[in-house]
């Protein structure tokens, strides 16, 4: 009995030692995260000798193909490979995840994302930016037929958006519809959306919808677009290292007229072609 | 007392060698110290907790009061029963020689105070232990979660939002109980001739419960407006899409209500069919009169699950864009780059569902008792 009793007081023991470590513990963790651990200068991949690349598909033009395994082509696919070859590594691995956890820092493990990202101060608190490579306003994506030629026009429309975009801000806060837009969590439902007649016209980067009419072959087509002055830049976990590494390589392909050469062969139509409303 | 043969009685008599008092001491002081212990981790996880804030003001001081208010009661509850059980201890320790039996009832009530504070110790670990999640990392994982103002920011939305939830919701319900009637019909419908009828019913069964709902609702929402299928082709803009939202959930929920009918209606006996035909009912009428009412009574605590099933999957309807909690909050928290709008939406079903619940238990319980003849 004075052995059960010892027994007691024992467990009694090591649940108070064993709590008081937890706490300890949730000390540690606390200052690890705080203060991340610094890598040598020039790149370092998460995972040995590969580029570890994100973006949220679809994105015809810039990523090319429905399978990350399986990417075809794009202005952002050749951009990934140029920055592989220029760091020297021998694999690339492209990651899909949906745009608004990207671009809320919700996304873990990758070298670089590189998805049609506009580089905005509120994004800068939670995720670091590599220089612009990109410049787009927002253009609007109808059924083919449909006019909007005037703001009034845009305004009596029902418009969808893509949560977490610019575009979702711009129809919102700038553009103020008659009817509230409605919120898609992917560009696909979007655009089948407008397809199947639930929208009248979405509102996207001007470049991606140039794209998605193109694809469409003659069904949707791009008949405005806003001035926004947005420019895409890449993103970076928040303290990454890699920043001054991408953003050299960046600067040379904009020098060397590479960076206009892939918006030539991939992006096929002129954004400057498409009429600009200002509302 | 001397015994006959002037031996004297032994200090310690043989009964009590047999069945010794326990005075449960050892337990009572291990209750008190980790009593205190726990008491003192709570402590610190609330001033953690605390610290984290971040709110200033005001907020701040009622914060703090009310901390404090959590932590001061549950030290003082877990010292005072920690005390009582080393108090009946010791009492117990104290009566043995004069009175055994009252000796004995305070070891055991020195056993149970040892036992509440082992109880509510496992209770203040819990509260200490969400404290100390919430202000990890200084504090980052409680503003992902109830960071107020991004909930405040929120709040309207989520009022608009759930609002249309709460109508798809009871609209959808209401047909279902229609639909999930006839498929169940359907399904038990007698005879050879029936043969078809039950071949149909079964897979419309077999293909909408197997269905992952939310493609159901993609393929429905998005498909019936390009295909202009009547009637909805009547219909305009947001009233449109609230009834193909809704006919979408319908489509789905009638398949797994059907099969809850089914099992109502084949546990009612067969002797009330062979009774209710002899009597000179049609079928139909037997159906109607006789085992539907039955068998409703009997299913209504698996239908109300079904209901809270179909009330959480409104929330699967912002995939086509529909503007109802889920869309709003995801909304909400991508301009502000936190989740905690998305929790506040979660706790809006929450409120709805617990409620629902709690009723269907009620039910479960009543009908146990009327079974049991109570």
């Amino acid at each position: 009995m004075a052995l059960r009793k010892f027994g007691v007081v024992l467990l009694a023991g090591a649940l108070a030692v064993g709590f008081a470590a937890c706490g300890d513990d949730g000390e540690e963790t606390g200052s690890t995260t705080t203060a991340p651990a610094t890598g040598e200068a020039g790149f370092t991949p998460v995972t040995a000798d590969t580029l570890t690349v994100v973006t949220s598909l679809p994105a015809p033009g810039f990523w090319n193909g429905d399978d990350p395994a399986a990417i075809t082509g794009g202005y952002e696919y050749e951009i990934a490979l140029a920055l592989q070859d220029r760091l020297g590594l021998a694999n690339m691995k492209v990651l899909n995840v949906s745009f608004d956890q990207l671009v809320a820092g919700q996304v873990g493990d990758f070298d670089v994302a590189l998805s049609q990202v506009t580089i905005t101060d509120e994004r800068k608190q939670v995720v670091d930016f590599t220089v612009p490579y990109f410049e787009s306003d927002q253009g609007v994506l109808v059924k083919a037929g449909t006019k909007v030629a005037t703001v009034d026009d845009a305004k009596a429309l029902q418009w969808g958006v893509q949560s977490g975009t610019t575009g979702a801000d711009y129809v919102a806060d700038v553009l103020k519809p008659d009817h509230e837009a409605q919120v898609f969590q992917d560009l696909s439902a979007g655009f089948a959306a407008l397809e199947a007649g639930q929208l009248d016209a979405f509102m996207m980067d001007t470049a991606i919808v140039l794209a998605q009419a193109r694809e469409s072959n003659g069904a949707q087509e791009v008949v405005a677009q806003f001035k926004t002055g947005e420019q895409y830049g890449g993103i970076l976990p928040k303290g990454s290292t890699n920043a001054d590494a991408i953003n050299a390589i960046l600067d040379e392909l904009k020098s060397d007229g590479s960076l206009s050469a892939f918006a030539e062969k991939w992006l096929g139509g002129d954004p400057s072609a498409v009429p600009v409303l200002t509302p | 007392m001397a015994l006959a043969g002037g031996i004297a009685e032994p200090a310690v008599p043989a009964i009590q060698r047999l069945h010794p008092i326990k005075t449960r001491l050892g337990l009572s002081i291990a209750a008190l110290v980790a009593g205190l212990v726990v008491s003192a981790l709570t402590a610190i996880a609330l001033y953690r907790f605390d610290d984290s804030l971040g709110v200033v003001g005001g907020a701040r001081t009622a914060w703090a009061v009310g901390l404090v208010a959590i932590g001061t009661t549950v030290t003082v509850v877990l010292a005072v029963c920690g005390v009582l059980a080393v108090a009946r201890s010791v009492r117990a320790a104290r009566l043995i020689p004069d009175d055994r039996v009252a000796a004995r009832a305070s070891g055991a009530a020195a056993k149970d105070w040892a036992w509440y504070v082992a109880g509510l110790s496992v209770t203040a670990l819990v509260i200490a232990f969400l404290a100390f999640f919430l202000s990890a990392n200084n504090g980052a994982v409680r503003n992902q979660y109830l960071d107020w103002d991004a909930i405040d920011a929120y709040r309207p939305s989520l009022w608009k939002g759930f609002w249309l939830n709460i109508k798809v919701f009871v609209v959808a319900e209401i047909l279902v109980l229609v639909w999930g009637l006839v498929l169940a019909l359907a399904r038990i419908f007698p005879g050879k001739a029936g043969r078809p009828v039950r071949f149909l019913a079964v897979a419309y069964i077999d293909l909408f419960r197997g269905f992952p709902a939310i493609i159901t609702i993609y393929l429905i929402v998005l498909g019936f407006q390009a295909g202009d299928v009547p009637p909805f082709n009547q219909l305009q803009g947001d009233t449109k899409l609230f009834w193909l939202c809704t006919t979408s959930l319908v489509l789905v929920y009638g398949a797994y209500v059907a099969e809850v009918y089914r099992a109502g209606l084949e546990s009612i006996h067969w002797s009330q069919t062979a009774a209710a035909r002899s009597l000179g009912l049609s079928y139909g009428q037997t159906m109607r009169h006789v085992v539907t009412p039955q068998a409703v009574r009997r299913i209504i605590p698996p239908l109300l699950n079904d209901f809270i099933g179909l009330q959480k999957d409104t929330a699967l309807l912002s995939v086509v864009g529909l503007l109802e909690v889920l869309n709003r909050a995801r909304l909400t928290s991508n301009r502000l780059f936190n989740l905690s709008p998305n929790l506040a939406a979660g706790v809006a079903f929450v409120v709805i569902t617990i409620p629902l619940a709690r009723f269907t238990d009620w039910l479960v319980a009543r009908q146990a008792r009327a079974r049991a003849g109570g």
